[in-house]
């Protein structure tokens, strides 16, 4: 098989070993690669560059696209969207990358779309949770949770709730899409491409430059 | 023919993974890159599900263009199917979401149509 893979977050943790290990493993796949800072200033991506010096010109690209995003430190953050920063990079901006890619997978091959999901999504089940996720009557509270903390008081604990509930619904919406997409089986278009994982920028739409 | 299928991993919990040392409060940030980190072989045979992003990394990249899993959906804790919290699997939640996110990112339902 062959295609392209396409993986946000390129420079992460995570991706970095992905990636090294997809080059290494997959040899008719390329790999289009998403990081926040796509310059040499930033540490994370000269780390990815270093994985792939290893392999031969052309078998990967880079290009700048934001990504994963959570704080567990400060109050609500907003986007220029006016939401949560959390639940837009961790949700809505797969959201918004993922439909808008669905016409470039080849038809008559299929694909995969991977998301990164996480016990937090369940209740009591991350040691790290101090407030269950859930999802709440009045949906828009997702992307604009209260600015003004609870009784709790507790940054961390609320911060890692937006975490968990972006986790939550990203997993929802995932069970949506697969509906969806076995409604829709004819996809036409050119390439296969893979999403990993999540990210975005200005007026929800993606804007990606190559380097 | 072959379908596009969504599948939403659970890679585990990291222990050498940046995450916990950004945005993340002091103790944190430590316990992370002091003990988490280093011990992570040790902590490992404490709770298994505690793996390192080398080994994430291959389930993930094997989910997502291995034949032998072609055609997989739903949730997946490492290379096994598994079953998400009962909230996650609320249909009527679940459909409640996906149009509601469609609003959140301006994508009219008609748009998905022409797809």
């Amino acid at each position: 098989m062959s295609g392209t893979v396409l993986i946000t977050a390129a420079n992460g943790s995570l991706a970095i070993p992905a990636v090294h290990y997809l080059l290494s493993t997959y040899a008719n796949y390329h790999a289009l690669l998403t990081v926040r800072d796509d310059s040499d200033a930033d540490g994370n991506t000269r780390r990815l560059r270093a994985v792939l010096s290893c392999f031969p010109p052309g078998r990967a690209s880079i290009w700048q696209l934001d990504h994963y995003y959570w704080n567990l430190v400060d109050e609500v953050e907003l986007t220029t969207d006016g939401f949560d920063k959390t639940f837009q990079v961790s949700h809505l901006a797969h959201v918004a990358l993922i439909l808008d890619l669905l016409p470039s997978f080849r038809p008559h091959e299929g694909g995969r779309i991977i998301l990164l999901s996480s016990d937090a999504h369940w209740p009591g089940k991350n040691a790290l949770a101090k407030i269950d996720p859930g999802i709440p009557e009045d949906l828009d509270r997702l992307v604009k949770p209260p600015v003004a903390p609870e009784p709790l008081n507790d940054n961390f604990a609320l911060g890692f709730q937006r975490y968990a509930n972006a986790k939550l619904v990203m997993l929802m919406w995932m069970y949506a899409l697969n509906r969806f997409l076995q409604k829709v089986r004819h996809i036409p278009d050119c390439r296969r491409s893979v999403a990993y994982s999540l990210t975005f920028c200005r007026k929800r739409k993606c804007r990606m430059s190559p380097r | 023919m072959p379908d596009v299928t969504a599948v939403a991993i659970d890679p585990g919990k990291l222990s050498d993974s940046r995450a916990l040392r950004i945005n993340t409060p002091t103790t944190i940030y430590y316990l992370s890159k002091f003990i988490i980190g280093p011990f992570g072989p040790l902590l490992r045979l404490i709770d298994p599900t505690m793996r390192t992003v080398a080994q994430a990394a291959v389930d993930v990249i094997d989910l997502a263009v291995n034949e032998a899993y072609q055609g997989e959906r739903g949730y997946f804790i490492s290379l096994k199917k598994d079953t998400s919290s009962p909230e996650s699997n609320d249909e009527r939640k679940q459909d409640l979401i996906w149009f509601k996110s469609l609003g959140w990112v301006g994508i009219k339902p008609e748009k998905l149509q022409r797809m």
